[in-house]
């Protein structure tokens, strides 16, 4: 270590608002970068000897400012790699922000392809393998759909403006199949009758992912679902991505400790997902030619860690 | 004919889904559609797979019958009229319960609906653009839709279709006129070819309509008709597929923004008739160029009809042998050359050599046939050219040119950029130097070139390009568990 200075290690909350004012920190210090090193707060492991651990809480302007900066300077494409980065479930990815950015900062160059440099290339690895996570679980989560009365009565798994559970209480009850109204899927019923059936229903699924993608996976469920409340629970960290039709998505935090309700009714079910997946369940099987079986393949396909949730995989009974 | 009262929708999946499932196509890509921010659903152009079935293929799409009565009498089918097997026919609503919620439930990317004809190929037609109409205008439904086109439907409702779906196929079934009255009496080039022309005119139509103007006008293929001509038939199509309605057919309320905007696919059965695989790649080509097709599909003959005039592919397990399967592979390799690579089936096959290699892959197999033409140099050769190199794909050869514009490259280069050198080595050189020298002769490149797990070994020698030849021929036999 140089002439022998102690070496900073910089402790940041794990979020890129919290690394990000780790970087702001290290820039301010002028104590020197390569006396400096970031990692999150939590995951430190053995402690090396002749350094000081510091403690750098969140602060949003900071953190703002070299957001802005990154934005300007190195461009949306570079900001997604570093969100992504901070998402992940690597030890280094604050380690590797903060190099990244130092490159980028000191040098006119295409940060992005400067692919020689560690930092970089270690980010394009950890882009792609995040974003690899993020592809296969929208093709393998799986949604149950429940009776949004199931919600009456508990707060809403918010971040403070409660949107899911806002429901008005003439929705609350089950129009479907009530009174005269012919059933959803019915000949007679009307496609208003469907919005609400749709409505008064909201699509819970779970996901262990290795990295922290809820809030990668939002969009594009966002897109796809419209028209339906959800809710994707990431039993690993502890979060959820919620999405309310007409008013947008948010990720929360610490779902289970602040909503232990919402976790229980995301693990419930009920006869009809139960009907749902003995339907898909003999799709799966009747689709499949005896002539062309390929286990192999099919393995190599799907690896096992994805199996969890999906019907067609589950032993049967 | 079993009659079956009161079937539950489990019976029916069961029965309307294992009765779909020989039809190969599933694939969801060609249309990116971004969700409206109201109703339910998006598709996206690369495709996405929600489950992989015991066969290794991809299951993304709910793939149904509407039925499978059919009085037609398909030789290669299992729900041809004669079968005394389990019949079932879907309500329209209970296709759209299903995909539904299959669909919310991320089950599958869309549907894949096709039919038996019953009681005639109109009506099975309307049954199922009920369902899809139900779909997209009663249930809001946005997902990706393949549909069937019947042979023999009116094209009235075919255009209709054409709104609302979002790929449409009509299954050529065999390469050739003759093998298809064989095998599908009730079925004809004459039925199959023009509903694909019409839906490609119409296509056309559409997509210059949107060059011309932001705001739809009216559907007219006799118009674009006359502004291109199609003088070229398909090789032995007969006289059928040059057809062309002069009828022009309104958009209907409420369609889609395109007409099948994922485009026309189209499948082909081999292995049951004698056509060899120069006839097949003919055919594919001219599909291909010639009707705009996206996709052709190969699929193995299973004669699942215990037919005795027909071949039996299956092996003592019961399962497809591998040299249909290896067949099956190297036709779909081959297609790939000609969409990506830009191969003509001529630089293939010939009909004094109508079959693939077996051993070799088809662009290893034009190098060993052209060898005049390698090796080709790095820094000069065209993009073409580079794609004709075995071992280069499209993006390696692109990432070439590029590269090359600002330095001259080295084969470390290469690896750099990341083109794989396996193979390519044999067949290029760097600044006028080979990486290795290789004896550039047929002999000798061969054993470099051949699938590990497929060499033979005849008396511990090398095997000579010759003697491949032989193997192709039939005359030397393939080693044990080939
Ligand atoms: S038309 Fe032929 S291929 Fe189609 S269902 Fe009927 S018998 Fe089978």
């Amino acid at each position: 270590m140089g002439e022998g200075k102690t070496k900073h290690i910089l402790l940041a909350e794990n979020s890129l608002e919290g690394i990000l004012s780790a970087v702001s920190y290290a820039y301010k210090s002028r104590y020197g970068h390569e006396f400096n090193k970031i990692m999150i707060a939590g995951e430190e492991g053995t402690m090396e000897f002749f350094s000081e651990y510091i403690d750098v809480p969140s602060d949003p302007d900071a953190a703002g400012e070299v957001y802005r900066a990154i934005r300007s300077k190195l461009g949306l494409k570079f900001l997604e790699y570093i969100e992504y980065c901070a998402l992940s479930c690597f030890d280094d990815r604050a380690e590797v922000i903060y190099r990244a950015l130092i490159l980028g900062f000191a040098n006119n160059i295409d940060i992005l392809n400067y692919r020689k440099a560690d930092c970089i290339s270690r980010l394009h690895d950890i882009y792609k393998n995040v974003q690899g996570e993020v592809h296969h679980w929208t093709e393998f989560l799986r949604f149950k759909i429940h009776d949004i009365s199931e919600l009456a009565g508990m707060n809403a798994v918010s971040d403070g403006d409660g949107s899911m559970a806002e429901v008005p209480g003439e929705m609350q009850t089950g129009i479907v199949g009530g009174g005269n109204a012919p059933a959803v899927f019915d000949e007679y019923s009307s496609a208003e009758q469907y919005r609400q059936y749709a409505a008064n229903q909201f699509l819970t699924a779970v996901t262990e992912p290795r990295h922290r993608i809820v809030s990668l996976l939002l969009p594009f469920f966002e897109d796809r679902y419209p028209s339906e409340n959800f809710l994707i629970y990431d039993k690993v960290h502890d979060e959820a991505a919620v999405f309310s039709t007409g008013k947008g998505g948010y990720v929360a935090q610490r779902v289970s400790e602040l909503q232990p309700e919402i976790v229980r009714i995301i693990e419930s079910d009920n006869s009809e997902n139960a009907r749902m997946s003995d339907l898909w369940r003999i799709f799966y099987d009747t689709t499949f030619i005896k002539e062309r079986e390929n286990r192999a393949l099919q393995r190599s396909l799907l690896p096992l860690r994805f199996r969890g949730d999906m019907a067609e995989h589950k032993p049967r009974e | 004919m079993v009659v079956q009262e009161r079937l539950t929708l489990e019976d029916k999946l069961n029965i309307l889904s294992a009765a779909a499932k020989f039809d190969v196509s599933c694939t969801t890509s060609g249309v990116d559609r971004g969700g409206d921010g109201r109703s339910l659903g998006n598709t996206v152009a690369a495709g996405i797979c929600h489950a992989f079935a015991a066969d290794g293929r991809c299951v993304s799409l709910l793939k149904v019958l509407m039925t499978n009565e059919c009085i037609f009498e398909c030789k290669y089918c299992i729900n041809k009229a004669s079968n005394d097997i389990p019949r079932a026919t879907f309500t329209p609503e209970e296709v759209a319960k299903l995909t539904m919620e299959f669909y919310r439930r991320n089950f599958i990317e869309g549907l894949f609906l096709s039919s038996g004809i019953y009681p005639t190929p109109q009506e099975s037609m309307e049954r199922m653009l009920a369902a899809v109409k139900l779909l997209r205008l009663k249930y809001g439904f946005r997902g990706y839709i393949h549909v069937k086109t019947i042979p023999g439907a009116e094209e009235a409702t075919i255009n209709e279709m054409g709104w609302f779906a979002d790929r449409m196929s009509i299954n050529l079934e065999l390469p050739t006129g003759e093998s298809l009255k064989a095998l599908a009496p009730n079925k004809s080039r004459k039925t199959i070819l023009p509903p694909m022309r019409f839906i490609q005119n119409g296509r056309k139509a559409d997509e210059n309509r949107y060059a011309l103007t932001a705001e739809p006008v009216e559907f007219n293929p006799s118009a674009y008709e006359s502004s291109r001509r199609f003088d070229k038939k398909l090789p032995e199509a007969g006289n059928g597929g040059t057809a062309v309605s002069l009828k022009s057919y309104p958009k209907p309320r409420a369609a889609m923004k395109h007409f099948v905007p994922a485009g026309q696919s189209t499948q082909m059965i081999i292995g049951a008739t004698p056509e060899n695989d120069y006839q097949i790649m003919s055919v594919t080509e001219g599909l291909y160029r010639r009707f705009g097709l996206k996709r052709v599909f190969y699929s193995s003959f299973i004669n699942v009809n215990h037919d005795p005039e027909l071949p039996d592919t299956a092996d003592r397990n019961g399962h497809l042998s591998r040299t249909l399967l290896d067949r099956e592979h190297r036709l779909y390799q081959a297609d790939w050359l000609l969409r990506f690579y830009k191969f003509s089936v001529e630089d293939l096959l010939t009909p004094e050599k109508p079959d693939f290699n077996m051993l070799v892959d088809p662009k290893c197999d034009y190098a060993l046939r052209h060898l005049e033409l390698f090796p080709v140099e790095i820094n000069r050769a065209s993009y073409d050219m580079l794609l004709k190199v075995p071992g280069i794909g499209v993006k390696s050869a692109l990432r070439i040119v590029q590269a090359r514009r600002t330095c001259t490259l080295d084969f470390n280069d290469l690896k750099k950029i990341g083109v794989v050198l396996k193979r390519a080595v044999y067949f290029i050189t760097c600044r006028n130097r080979m990486l290795y020298p290789v004896k550039m002769t047929e002999d000798n490149l061969l054993n470099y070139l051949i699938d590990e797990d497929k060499k033979p070994v005849i008396g511990g020698e090398r095997l000579t390009y010759k003697q491949l030849n032989f193997f192709d021929l039939g005359m030397l036999k393939m080693p044990a568990g080939y």
